[in-house]
């Protein structure tokens, strides 16, 4: 399983098979803006990546965090 | 800026140097002048000021157009000349009044109105000089003052930016550099909203004196609210009891509520301290007290660090709060329990 999925499903508390595309702050419970924090922390700790403010403030859904993370040029399959 | 008027040191270090304005309220009674003296060293005053001139000092014994008699107000059927007649404290007393308030540990000076009453203050040895609002504008008279060479306390009642600038200059062209600016309103009372005591500021910032104010509201807070804003001489007008037949009684302060406003001053200044970020010995304890963060929920061996098993709680035993974050991207080195505080050594990398 790639590496994403399997830390954002640790931080929401959700199982890895909820984490779809679709998948967005305004359909997760447990995806609040401390969660939200930290899944920019330990994104930018994993990938060893740094998320601007604007980066920060549109990767609420699993979309655009892929989406972002690729631009960066960061490999999701493989993890890092 | 600091320097010494007697043996008491005036500066932004020292507390404010409060001086009880003794004016016209012994209502030309000499027993009266030596109880208000008494009572003004028990109110807790640095300094008492006196008045030095006669009415030939200030005007002239006519009636015209330009010496008219008052119509109204406190003063109404009497010119100017009649007033001071009735205000003056006369000369012989003066050299006794100063002795006596020496005497109670207080230091006495005077504002000298003519030429002459500085020669007679000079004579007595004040150890300060005051200007008058009405006689900054009087530059040979502020040098004489400045000439002989002690503190000069001037007030800025009735000064533009121009006056004020050509008394400071004048003082310093004699050598003298020991100066006080006194924010002042010449209106008597003063309302508050023509004080602008924010003034005390600027006169400091473009003058680079000492400043004080000389009060004439009848409210002790003012002089407060100047101390905190920088003055460092309160001069305010001293009077036994209202119901005296004074001119300036309006706005003097009766011993008690002179004593109130020291002692308000007094601690006001202990308030104010000095710049410090050093703890306290009681701050340091009570920073142990302040928030720490600490495993609120029971972490396994290698489990991660998260915003539910991590919180910000007091008491200041674990990581600073500010480590939050980082600790995200941290995992546990061994079992960690709820209410153990936080230490780098127990953890790891992810």
């Amino acid at each position: 399983m790639e590496r994403l999925t399997k830390l954002i499903a640790e931080i929401l508390r959700i199982s890895e098979k909820e984490i779809t595309d679709d998948l967005s702050i305004n359909n997760t419970d447990t995806w609040d803006s401390l969660k939200h924090m930290e899944l920019i922390v330990v994104i930018e700790e994993t990938f060893k990546i740094k998320l601007t403010t604007e980066e920060i403030v549109i990767m609420v859904n699993m979309k655009a965090i892929k989406q972002i993370l690729k631009n960066k040029g960061v490999n999701i399959k493989n993890g890092d | 800026m600091e320097f010494k008027i007697a043996n008491k040191k005036i500066g932004d270090q020292y507390p404010c140097f409060i001086v009880a304005e003794l004016s016209s309220n012994h209502c030309q009674k000499y027993d009266l002048a030596v109880k208000t003296i008494k009572a003004i060293a028990k109110a807790g005053a640095d300094a008492v000021k006196l008045q030095t001139y006669t009415s030939d000092s200030l005007s002239l014994n006519i009636k015209n157009k330009y010496f008219p008699i008052a119509k109204e107000g406190l003063w109404k059927g009497m010119t100017d000349y009649q007033v001071y007649q009735k205000a003056f404290t006369p000369w012989d007393w003066q050299p006794k009044l100063k002795k006596l308030a020496e005497s109670l540990g207080l230091i006495c000076f005077s504002a000298p109105y003519d030429n002459q009453a500085v020669e007679f203050c000079a004579k007595m040895k004040m150890p300060a000089y005051k200007v008058g609002s009405p006689e900054i504008i009087d530059m040979p008279l502020i040098e004489h003052m400045a000439l002989q060479g002690k503190p000069m306390i001037i007030s800025t009642g009735v000064a533009n930016l121009n006056d004020i600038n050509l008394a400071v200059k004048t003082c310093k062209n004699q050598g003298n550099n020991q100066i006080v600016l006194l924010k002042c309103s010449c209106a008597y009372p003063t309302p508050l909203e023509e004080l602008n005591l924010n003034n005390i500021i600027a006169l400091k910032k473009k003058f680079k004196t000492i400043v004080g104010l000389s009060d004439h509201t009848l409210s002790s807070n003012v002089a407060l609210a100047a101390v905190v804003l920088g003055a460092r001489l309160v001069e305010k007008h001293f009077i036994l009891d209202r119901k005296l037949p004074s001119q300036d009684k309006d706005f003097s302060l009766e011993p008690a509520e002179f004593k109130n406003m020291v002692e308000s001053i007094r601690e006001v200044e202990k308030a104010l301290g000095r710049v410090n970020y050093q703890f306290t010995a009681n701050l340091q304890a009570a920073r142990k007290g302040s928030r720490s963060l600490f495993v609120v929920k029971d972490i396994k061996r290698r489990g991660r660090l998260t915003s539910d098993n991590i919180r910000s709680i007091r008491p200041g035993d674990g990581l600073a709060p500010k480590y939050f974050k980082k600790v995200l991207t941290k995992k546990a080195k061994k079992d960690l329990k709820k209410g153990t505080p936080l230490k780098w050594k127990d953890l790891q990398n992810l």
